[in-house]
Parts: structure tokens; C-alpha cells; sequence
């Protein structure tokens, strides 16, 4: 499987009177875009924001990140499944909007969600900080049951992203990445002398609000697969995932999993990237046992000799971790573990909820205890009105003018345990 | 039939949907903390049940979530004692962490239903997992 990614590179977001880029800006037709998302019934009224770089702006609650991607050359749709016909993605060529997001913002339910500050001290710790964003903020009908709205949720953000991505077709990339992937003998004869290293990709799948989907199917109804990586750069796994705002990973990240992108970087030099094995984290104890017992045979059986590993979340996931490295270790192929770690406010207790003996090579994604404190911004985009709540505030959190203290866990991405941040260890 | 699968919990949402069902048993208590739940489920398994769903389950952590349904068995067991114990033990040593001097929020009426729906669906993905759904339908 072979994909080119052509990246169009953003560097400013504008209204303007037709959705389009020119010169790297790109110009938003919000009347537009707003009556797209409204053509869902479930949501009674939806209005388009934009946040730049250094602005002042606190964007909150938000639910999910994009990034708009056009398919140009190739079959099927990015988002496949959900956007379009099920059909298989990855080949071709693909044009993306390298520096630009669609973040859905509105209250999903009362406690969750995270926070993305613009400038000040919580910009450093996430990406979205640093990206132009339009913001689509959607506000559900009255009494909707949360499975219903969420799905509206999620699928306001993706049409948005479909919506601006066809703003790509006539532009000429300012770079282009080339992923290829061969099936399995080839690949393994191409670099005879690599180590041939896998992903064990863990998708979050524990129930409503912490959903992921595969193909537009929910990830809880898969057995552990293979994927080609360049599947993922065109939208086969979308976020449905609505808690822990820190190591959420969102549907941007899905797009840019930087553990696929660090592979791709080192296959042929240091490594023969084979491929990616998808699983799930289910609450069935025996599921897991199932399924970790499935990812660990399918390492085997495709000679790979080494993986890295990562999980979304924190707690119930912590145990398909270890459940993964465990058997996988057992059967012959060294582990490598990425995730973050949450030791409590005095870092004194276990980061983890789950250990095993095996995990001896773990790299860290940071810590989501830590507390910083949050200013006051001159503009608002959401509501600060459930920061108490959120996840990583507490009683008493927030002052009268708008500021607050609040563990990092509340920042969007924060601590994401692929990587996808800045307190991930890096080696240069 | 002595129902051999046991629904022990504080969310009232459970509780409602679980009251009547022909495999399962509802152990509900009202009054319990999210930690109180954790320590029932210690128990009964020190008293022969079976730990069937991850007792961590959610990605919400024991200080951001007020409600706890586990669900145990007397059939088939997914672990060892000892791992059921270990599981069931760090979910309580989770709950002292995260809720050392910290104060739970006033959660809003819609919040709280909201933190009954989650943990509802978090249990239902397991009860509708296939080979449980054929474990309860064989009462193994």
C-alpha cells in the first residue's frame, strides 16, 4: 500500500464570502458551514468561531480535533465508513490542511471535556495551541439522551472537516510525504537486515463516551487486526472518546499518529516497519484475556521482533497494556510501552493502575497530576461554567475573574499517551 | 434457578434496569460511595465470586465519578484469585489516591444522571460482549 500525503500549508483562518484557500489562508464561509451542521435535527443552534495562535482565547468544553483531509487520487473517502462508502483507504494520494483544525466545542455532558488556551502558561502543554482553529460550537436539543447527542457531536466535527477539505481539490501541495507499505514476505525481504518492529495500536472501546471506530464500526466489536498504517492517515479510525481531556486521543491525532509517523521516519534506517496491529479495551475481563492473547499471536505470527505499544486512558486500559506486553513478551517479541502516568498530586503513588514484570521499557507521556495555574482570557469560546467539574478541576478551582487552577489533566492533549505532545521523552 | 451472576452497585439507573432480569442478581446500595462499591466487591470475592468486568472500568477516575457497578460471578472465573484480588486492590488503592484531600464536587442533578448513563454503558459494553452474552444465556 502506497500513499502520498500532500501537505497545504495553513498559516492564518479568515471569514470570508466563499470557503477557500489563497496564499496559505484559508477563508471560512461560516453562514455555510452553519447550516451544514444544522441540517441535524439534534442540534438546535451551532456558530463558527475562529482562535489563532498568541490569542487571548480559552476554548472549552471541547469534544474532538480535526484535521480536514481530501482524498484526490485513489479509492474511497477520508473518514470511510462515516463520510462515504466503506472502502478500503491508504492508497493514492491525499491532500491534508498542515496546520489547521476543527475543534468541536459544546458541552457533551456536565463533567467532562477539556480546555484549550491559546497563549498563556497552559499553551505550552498542547498542540491545538499552536494550530489556526475553527471552532464549531453546537448546542443539542433539549432532553436528547447523551448517546444521541454525542453522535451528533461527533458527526458535526467531521462534517465540518469534510466540509472545508474540499477547499483542497485545485491546490498544489507545499510537501509531500510518501508511506508505503508492502505486504508482508516483500516487506520483510525488503530489509533483510532490520529489525522487523509492529505497532500495537490500543483503541479505547469501554462504552459510551469512550468510543473509538474503525471503519465506521465501534471498535468493542472488533477482534484484534492488521492495518496497513497508511489506513489511518485517510480516516479509518475516528474518536468517539469523550473523557480524560490529557490523553484523549482525538480524531487529529488518529490522523497523525506520531508513533506510525516515528516509525515511517526510522523504516529502511534503524527499522522494517511491518505494520499495525489494532485491538481494543474492553471491560469483559475474559474479553481481555481474548484479545491480549490474539495481539500477541498475531505478533508472532508476523515475525515481528520487536513493538511498541500504546493504550488510550487510564486505569481499566492500564491492564490490556500490561495484558499486551505480557503475552507478547512471552512469545518472543520485545516491548516497548508509551503512556503517561498519573501518580496522584504528590507523585508518591504507582503511575500506573496495572503492572506486570515484563514492562521493563516503559516511555513517559508526562505526568497528569501536575497543577498549573489558568489566567483569565478576553475571550471565551464554550463555557467555563463546568470547570469545577471537568476532569483535573476541583471545588473551589475557579476565581471570579475567570481564572483557575487545575491539574494538566484538563488540557486537551496534555499528556496523550502516544506522544503527540511536549512532555513526551524524545530521544535527538 | 439460583442466578450464579451478581450486578453490585450504587447507580439508581442500573438498578432500575436490572431489577427484574431473569440471569442476574442486583446488589444495590443507595447509600454507597464509588469506594464503599470497590470494597463490597473485595469482599465477595474473598467469599468465592468471580471478578467479570474490570473494576477500574471508565475511563473516569474514582474522584471524577460518584457511581460503581461491578459485575461478579459464581461459574467461570476470567482470573486467578490472587489477580482478582490484585485488580480489585489497586482499584481501591486508585480511589485513595486520587481522592486524597480532595473534595467531590457538587455535581448538578444533570450531571449526576450523566455519571449514571456513563457508568451504565461502561457495563452494559461488557454484558453485551458476545462471549459473556453466551456464558449468562448457557448459565455457565
Amino acid at each position: 500500500m502506497k500513499l502520498e500525503l500532500g501537505k497545504i500549508h495553513i498559516h492564518d483562518v479568515k471569514f470570508g464570502e466563499k470557503t477557500e484557500i489563497r496564499s496559505g489562508v484559508l477563508y471560512v464561509n461560516a453562514d455555510e458551514l452553519r447550516e451544514l451542521v444544522l441540517r441535524d435535527d439534534r442540534l438546535i443552534d451551532c456558530h463558527v468561531e475562529l482562535a489563532h495562535p498568541g490569542e487571548s482565547v480559552r476554548i472549552t468544553p471541547v469534544k474532538d480535533v480535526i484535521e480536514p483531509r481530501l482524498k484526490v487520487e485513489g479509492p474511497g473517502v477520508v473518514f470511510p465508513g462515516v463520510m462515504g462508502k466503506v472502502t478500503e483507504v491508504g492508497h493514492g494520494k491525499t491532500y491534508c490542511m498542515d496546520g489547521l483544525c476543527v475543534v468541536t466545542v459544546g458541552k457533551i455532558v456536565g463533567f467532562q471535556e477539556g480546555v484549550i488556551d491559546m497563549s498563556g502558561p497552559a499553551a505550552e502543554y498542547c498542540p491545538f495551541s499552536k494550530t489556526q482553529n475553527v471552532c464549531v460550537v453546537i448546542e443539542p436539543k433539549e432532553g436528547l439522551e447523551t448517546h444521541v447527542y454525542e453522535s451528533a457531536g461527533r458527526m458535526a466535527g467531521l462534517s465540518a472537516a469534510t466540509y472545508l477539505a474540499k477547499a483542497l481539490k485545485d491546490q498544489t501541495p507545499d510537501e509531500t510525504e510518501v508511506f508505503e507499505t508492502k505486504p508482508l514476505l516483500e516487506q520483510a525481504a525488503q530489509y533483510p537486515d532490520l529489525p522487523r518492529v509492529g505497532y500495537i495500536h490500543m483503541l479505547q472501546s469501554q462504552g459510551l463516551l469512550h468510543d473509538t471506530y474503525y471503519y465506521g464500526v465501534d471498535a468493542k466489536q472488533i477482534v484484534p487486526t492488521i492495518m496497513y498504517p497508511e489506513e489511518i492517515f485517510d480516516g479509518a479510525i475516528i474518536s468517539g472518546n469523550c473523557v480524560a481531556p490529557c490523553d484523549k486521543v482525538t480524531t487529529y491525532h488518529h490522523l497523525h499518529n506520531p508513533v506510525i509517523e516515528d516509525l515511517f521516519r526510522q523504516h529502511g534506517k534503524t527499522v522494517n516497519f511491518m505494520g499495525v496491529i489494532l485491538t481494543n479495551e474492553n471491560v469483559f475481563l475474559m474479553d481481555k484475556e481474548r484479545h491480549s492473547d490474539m495481539t500477541s499471536k498475531l505478533c508472532e505470527y508476523l515475525g515481528l521482533e520487536g513493538v511498541l505499544l500504546t493504550e488510550e486512558g487510564y486505569g481499566n486500559p492500564d491492564t490490556d497494556l500490561m495484558m499486551n506486553c505480557k503475552k507478547t513478551t512471552q512469545r518472543g517479541t520485545k516491548v516497548v510501552i508509551i503512556t503517561d502516568e498519573f501518580p496522584g498530586r504528590d507523585g508518591k503513588s504507582y503511575s500506573l493502575a496495572d503492572v506486570c514484570k515484563e514492562a521493563d521499557t516503559m516511555i513517559s507521556c508526562g505526568n497528569g497530576n501536575v497543577v498549573i495555574h489558568f489566567p483569565a482570557m478576553d475571550r471565551l469560546i464554550g463555557t467555563q461554567d463546568f470547570i469545577e467539574m471537568q476532569i483535573g478541576g476541583w471545588v473551589g478551582c475557579k476565581n471570579e475573574d475567570g481564572s483557575f487552577d487545575a491539574e494538566i489533566q484538563i488540557i486537551i492533549a496534555s499528556t496523550i499517551a502516544n506522544g503527540f505532545n511536549k512532555l513526551c521523552a524524545r530521544g535527538y | 434457578m439460583e442466578k450464579i451472576y451478581l450486578l453490585l452497585s450504587n447507580n439508581p439507573m442500573a438498578a432500575e434496569k436490572y431489577r427484574e432480569d431473569r440471569d442476574i442478581e442486583l446488589s444495590y446500595h443507595e447509600e454507597d460511595s464509588f469506594r464503599d462499591v470497590l470494597v463490597r466487591a473485595r469482599d465477595l470475592i474473598h467469599r468465592g465470586w468471580h471478578l467479570m468486568t474490570h473494576p477500574q472500568a471508565s475511563n473516569l477516575k474514582p474522584n471524577q465519578c460518584p457511581y460503581k457497578t461491578v459485575f461478579l460471578s459464581k461459574g467461570r472465573a476470567a482470573e486467578s484469585e490472587e489477580r482478582e484480588i490484585e485488580l480489585i486492590e489497586a482499584a481501591i488503592a486508585a480511589v485513595d489516591k486520587f481522592t486524597r484531600g480532595m473534595q467531590a464536587p457538587r455535581w448538578t442533578e444533570k450531571a449526576l444522571r450523566d455519571f449514571q448513563t456513563v457508568d451504565l454503558s461502561v457495563i452494559e459494553s461488557a454484558l453485551n460482549s458476545s462471549l459473556l452474552h453466551q456464558m449468562i444465556l448457557n448459565h455457565q
